[in-house]
């Protein structure tokens, strides 16, 4: 594998004290395209910003790295974040409507994001916002650098959003959820947008999605993120026909179809998310989990790779397509112990 | 005990606990000095027209804690005579303002539409007028008596009452208990006083405290510029200008009401904002 | 386009409604000028008080008597001083000078002071630096403009001779001079006006530096200063602008007194002398011209605002 342009090192988030996001790690190589599903509060958005430094009281960075090439985005200072941020790394919002800055006209937002890294000349600035514009698919691209964000509809200030992110042709683009706030027709040309440009470009990006569907056009690989860590690890096909994690599996299983909203797709789970600051010991997932047995909650589960993928449970599902409901095959023999098997309510 | 239709309901011991808590500091300033206004005779042992040729701009001594005035007053005295005054026309005021704009910002909530536009727009025609320059209109054609400076200066701060008592009333009866009382039955009336106005009650006294503040300005700048209070009546706002003609001989005479009013103002603010940050949540009935 | 329309016919409909309250509390009420001015002089009968009354124009209904005083304003004819006979109008004219410039250097002032502290309070909400601002602008708060003005006079003209105490030198005749004896009375109206912006900024400040679009702004590389310039500040100062109105009310009505303090013979110590002689003529049309700049200035900086935002303007309207 070559070196990866994003490598993420226990990352860690809190709100006051409270974790959120408890150690994060993942790598991506350079134009690969990396899936963060997970419900609704399980960090996915605090993940992004944290990478990208943009987090506001009294949410802070309380561990681990974000290695970008060789630095560590956590240590810099604002001024050196500042040269990075737009220009080797950029980050596309959920809600485009409130994210360009009302008063400014588009064109004069884009010509900033070149501007602030790209010292050209105004006329060469303009025309290149034009370009991108045209790019992103705004129609009359020179005209409409004039508007502003509010003559724009939701999906064409996504696309203007899209524009700002790529002006300076980043390494690495975090998109999150960058088409929850559209309707459905505008979403997959957003996605198609994004899909073409970052391989044109060979950006990498990491996807953070509710749309499993989504997830399985679009991505090498995804990562399933339960209550502020990953739960599961693994290419998009694998975790499709096999993920290993009950967490992940009930996802998947819901999502037949695909194309199924993930806040609203587990019917086979009962229960909520725990809430930041009342996880509960051992495995996050063990109130929520079928197949949940007391040794799961003795200490906290490490994540372990498992035929390729990364498993976070010490009872995973089977490999095996047909028998996704009996105990699999364990990473670690200690779970098939007799006496692991005596702790079990119904072994 | 079953609390079903409460929001929250502050219960007797978080009631007992802020009332047995030691009132801010703001608000025992703002008791002492109205104290030693009230019980002036007691404090000092001058009279407030006790003349003293002999010793005019006294310094402060043991005798005269603040001096004495160009005809050997005492400072002190004076002032505290004074403020019986300047708090008798804020007071006063107050009150009127109270009354006035709760029920002009009632009504104005309570009948949406025509009537609440009349009563809205004749707030906004007051306000356009300075405040001061509104009081100075007033004083030329009352006179300013004691009593129609309170009422000038009531009804000058009724409009600001009133547009807060329309936006909290409104705000109230938009809830859902207001409406089920309605379609039970209940008086629109009994309602309004027995449910409504102690809700609101807070925002208007907090509102009352900042008119309390603005009285007290006002009385002073009329006074100050010959328009309130004449002497040999006096008040804060008179002692500040008979001091302020004698600046260059004992700057004293002038900083002790201005320094006055300066913390019963000062005090009164922080009051208001307290009284408007602590407000309780509206306890619902069923 | 039918925001200013509405704008404009609501500020003229405040007008005319407060040039009537003035008008009815002057006339409606006990007390005659003319008898408040011949009151104490020897001699005086009722002939010479009818006399006086009917070159007045006060024998007439007061419907007439207030038509005849909005009719002159047209041209410029406010009728003349029931007890000098001097033209109102020249006497406004000549008591403009102090208060406009006083009022414009005063809400001046108090924006000058009050965007950059709002900016330094609102970078860290809660923070030390932030405590700080906002406590000295409640201290600020209690500040009457006279109370001010006084205490000022007291340290800076008396204590250390740096300004002078009284007086106004008009800027055709010492520019310099001018504004040294501006300084003190702008003061003394900033202390209290500076606060109401500073407050209300400072609150808009900190929506906007919470806001996505700065945020986006952020993400994009911008350094923060350029953040603060260039995204939060005119989105916080767009809303801001109605203060600059209510500053300018503050202001207009603080000159009175202040105007008192620092001997100034302007538009406020026209009134307060009009007050006293009960010379309605006088006083009528110097407090209806005060509120008139005051709805003035209100409705331009909400026009100002709704041609500044193009959300409100239209595209390139
Ligand atoms: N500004 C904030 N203040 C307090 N709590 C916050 C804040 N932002 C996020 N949180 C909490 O942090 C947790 C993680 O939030 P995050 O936004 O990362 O979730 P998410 O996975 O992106 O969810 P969603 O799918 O809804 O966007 C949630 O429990 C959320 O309530
Ligand atoms: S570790 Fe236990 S509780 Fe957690 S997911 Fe695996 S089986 Fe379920
Ligand atoms: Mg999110």
């Amino acid at each position: 594998m070559t070196a990866p342009v994003l490598d993420v090192r226990d990352l860690q988030v809190a709100i006051g004290t409270t974790p959120v996001v408890r150690g994060i790690s993942f790598q991506l190589a350079p134009g690969e395209r990396l899936g963060l599903v997970g419900e609704s509060g399980s960090g996915k958005s605090l993940t992004a910003l944290s990478i990208m430094g943009l987090n506001r009281d009294p949410i802070r960075v309380s561990g681990g790295q974000v290695m970008l090439g060789g630095t560590d985005l956590l240590g810099l200072s604002r001024a050196e974040l500042d040269r990075v941020r737009g220009a080797r790394i950029s980050m596309i919002y959920q809600d485009p409507a409130s994210s360009l800055n009302p008063l400014m006209t588009v064109g004069a937002q884009i010509v900033e994001a070149i501007n602030l890294h790209d010292k050209v000349e105004r006329g060469q600035a303009r025309a290149r916002a034009a370009d991108l514009l045209g790019d992103v698919g705004v129609p009359n691209p020179r005209q409409r650098l004039d508007a502003y964000p509010h003559e724009f509809s939701g999906g064409m200030r996504q696309r203007v959003m899209i524009a700002i992110a790529l002006a300076c042709q980043p390494e690495v683009l975090l998109c999150d959820e960058p088409t929850t706030a559209l309707d459905v027709t505008t979403q997959s040309l957003v996605i198609n947008l994004i899909d073409r440009l970052c391989s044109e470009r060979g950006v990498a990006t990491v996807l953070i999605t509710h749309d499993l569907g989504v997830a399985a056009g679009f991505c090498d690989n995804i990562a399933v993120m339960y209550a502020g860590q990953l739960v599961e690890q693994s290419s998009t096909g694998t975790l499709f026909a096999n993920a290993r994690h009950p967490y992940s599996h009930a996802l998947m299983s819901a999502t037949v179809d695909l194309g199924v909203d993930v806040t609203t797709a587990l019917p086979a789970i009962a229960g909520q998310p725990p809430l930041p600051g009342t996880i509960p010991r051992g495995c996050s997932f063990r109130p929520r989990c079928p197949r949940a047995v007391e040794a799961c909650a003795d200490e906290p589960i490490d994540l372990l790779s498992l035929d390729g993928s990364l498993v976070r449970c010490i009872r995973p599902i089977s490999s095996d397509p047909g028998s996704g409901t009996h105990p699999g095959t364990a990473r670690d023999a200690a779970v098939d112990t007799p006496a692991a098997q005596e702790r079990m309510p119904n072994a | 005990m079953a609390e079903s239709g409460t929001i929250s309901v502050p219960t007797a011991a978080r009631r007992r606990r802020v009332t047995l808590r030691i009132p801010p500091i703001s608000v025992l300033l703002l008791l002492i000095i109205v104290l030693m206004c009230v019980f002036a005779p007691l404090v000092t042992p001058f009279g407030p027209n006790d003349v003293d040729p002999a010793h005019p701009f006294a310094a402060a001594s043991g005798q005269h804690w603040l001096g004495t005035d160009e005809l050997g007053r005492d400072l002190l005295t004076r002032l505290l005579y004074g403020g019986r005054l300047s708090l008798t026309v804020c007071a006063g005021s107050v009150v009127i303002a109270f009354l006035i704009g709760t029920i002009w910002g009632v009504s104005a909530a309570e009948r949406r539409g025509f009537v609440e536009e009349i009563l809205m727009r004749t707030a906004d025609v007051t306000m356009a007028i300075p405040q001061i320059l509104f009081a100075l209109v007033c004083v030329a054609a009352f006179g300013a008596s004691l009593l129609s400076l309170t009422v000038i200066t009531g009804l000058l701060l009724a409009p600001t009452s009133a547009r807060m008592a329309r936006s909290v009333t409104i705000q109230e009866t938009s809830l859902d208990y207001y409406s089920a009382g309605i379609a039970y039955g209940a008086g629109k009336i009994r309602l309004l006083t027995r449910e409504v106005f102690p809700n609101i009650l807070p925002a208007l006294a907090s509102q009352a405290v900042i008119n309390a503040a603005s009285a007290m300005i006002l009385e002073a700048s009329l006074s100050f510029v010959g328009l309130g209070v004449q002497p040999p009546q006096m008040s804060w706002g008179v002692l500040l200008q008979q001091g302020y003609g004698f600046l260059y001989n004992d700057p004293t005479y002038a900083v002790a009401p201005a320094v006055l009013i300066l913390v019963t103002v000062f005090c009164l603010n922080l009051a208001a904002n307290r009284l408007g940050s602590t407000r309780h949540r509206k306890v619902v009935r069923p | 386009m039918q925001f200013v329309i509405k704008r404009v016919v609501i500020s003229a409909i405040l007008l005319v409604a407060t040039s009537v309250l003035i008008f009815a509390i002057l006339r409606a009420l006990p007390g005659d000028p003319v008898a408040a001015r011949l009151g104490t002089a020897q001699g005086v009968n009722q002939a010479m008080i009818d006399r006086l009354r009917s070159s007045a124009g006060l024998d007439r209904p007061l419907v007439s008597q207030y038509f005849s005083w909005v009719a002159g304003m047209t041209h410029g004819n406010l009728g003349r001083s029931y007890f000098t006979d001097r033209q109102v109008s020249s006497m406004i004219l000549s008591a403009l000078g102090p208060t406009l410039e006083l009022t414009v250097l005063g809400v001046a002032l108090s924006v000058l002071v009050a965007v950059p502290a709002a900016m330094a309070a609102a970078r860290r909400p809660r923070g030390w630096l932030d405590r700080s601002i906002t406590a000295i602008a409640s201290a600020g708060m209690a500040f009457p403009p006279f109370v001010a003005g006084i205490l000022l006079i007291i340290v800076f003209s008396i204590t250390v001779h740096w300004f002078p105490a009284r007086g106004f030198i008009p800027l055709t005749q010492d520019p310099v001079q001018n504004l040294r004896s501006m300084i003190l009375p702008s003061i003394s109206l900033a202390a209290g006006a500076a606060p109401l912006i500073l407050r209300y900024l400072r609150s808009e400040l900190v929506t906007a530096l919470n806001s996505d679009y700065v945020r986006t702004a952020a993400g994009k590389g911008a350094p923060e200063r350029r953040v603060m310039l260039r995204h939060a500040l005119p989105n916080a100062a767009l809303p801001s602008l109605t203060m600059i109105g209510l500053i300018t009310g503050y202001t207009l009505g603080g000159s009175v007194v202040v105007e008192y303090v620092f001997g100034f013979s302007g538009l406020g110590a026209l009134s307060v002398q009009a007050a006293f002689r009960r010379d309605y003529a006088v006083l009528q049309s110097v407090v209806l011209l005060i509120s008139a700049l005051f709805i003035l200035v209100s409705l331009t900086v909400d026009l100002l605002g709704w041609w500044l935002d193009p959300r409100t303007r239209g595209h390139r309207g």
